[in-house]
């Protein structure tokens, strides 16, 4: 990993494209200004982890009939409602 | 390896829809690139089903969020709705209905407990009807989660 030191309000270019400006160091925080070409994404890394997360846990679901799973449970309840009045 | 189709035809799914190219892939799954919609013959019209064309193991439940929450796609920034890698705004048109995009939220379906079923509101699909090409896109709105629980609410509209 490169470590470089910077003060607020000094830039850093990346693949002679993106450009990092520190804008202010407060508390602990560091606020970041990007500029960046258009299409290329920039996430927040824990949010981008999460959504790669629930998308694998989405796709590791058996492809089930999802109606048939629905209406068991549904089936099931209406079940014990009549049971427990 | 069975091809899609025959794992497909063999489960009372049906190919409603046209082939949708992600060129990105989708997070997690770079690799993944042409999906189409499958929906169950007998099955609920509220999921359809997002299927790898070229993986029959890769499929994800995808819903419409306005199911979920009826203004989701209006609150989401223009910006944000239209991804620059997918439509180019500076067309006069560019709002036109038949332009507009279509978005579709990822399921979560936990095998173990099916009624912990929760939507991906934070990282919704963005498919542009026109050219066909989506991405999945991540919204700066922290206040959407990627685990919204959805069960009460599937419930309801099936009854």
């Amino acid at each position: 990993m490169l470590v470089l030191t910077r003060k607020a309000g000094e830039e850093l270019i990346i693949a002679d494209q993106i450009e990092v400006r520190i804008l202010g160091i407060t508390k602990g925080r560091v606020r970041l200004g990007i500029t960046a070409p258009n299409k290329m994404a920039v996430y927040r890394k824990e949010i981008y982890a999460d959504i790669v997360d629930k998308n694998k846990r989405a796709v590791t679901a058996k492809r089930q009939s999802l109606g048939k799973v629905l209406k068991t449970i549904l089936r099931k309840e209406a079940r014990s409602v009549e049971d427990n009045p | 390896m069975k091809t899609t189709h025959e794992v497909v035809s063999g489960e009372g799914m049906m190919v409603t829809d046209y082939t949708i190219t992600f060129p990105e892939g989708i997070l997690g799954f770079p690799h993944i690139k042409r999906f189409v919609i499958l929906e169950e013959e007998s099955g609920s019209p509220l999921f359809r089903w997002l299927q790898a064309l070229d993986d029959p193991e890769v499929a994800f439940v995808v819903a419409d969020p306005a199911i979920f929450m009826p203004d989701y796609c209006e609150k989401i920034p223009v910006g944000e709705r239209y991804p620059v890698a997918l439509f180019d705004r500076t067309d006069g048109e560019a709002d036109a209905p038949e332009k507009q995009p279509i978005l579709l939220v990822i399921i979560t379906v936990p095998q173990e407990d099916p009624m912990k079923m929760s939507a991906n509101l934070l990282g919704p699909l963005v498919i542009n009807p026109q050219t066909r090409m989506a991405k999945q896109i991540v919204l700066s709105d922290e206040g959407y989660s990627s685990e919204h629980p959805v069960f009460n609410l599937v419930a309801a509209a099936m009854r």
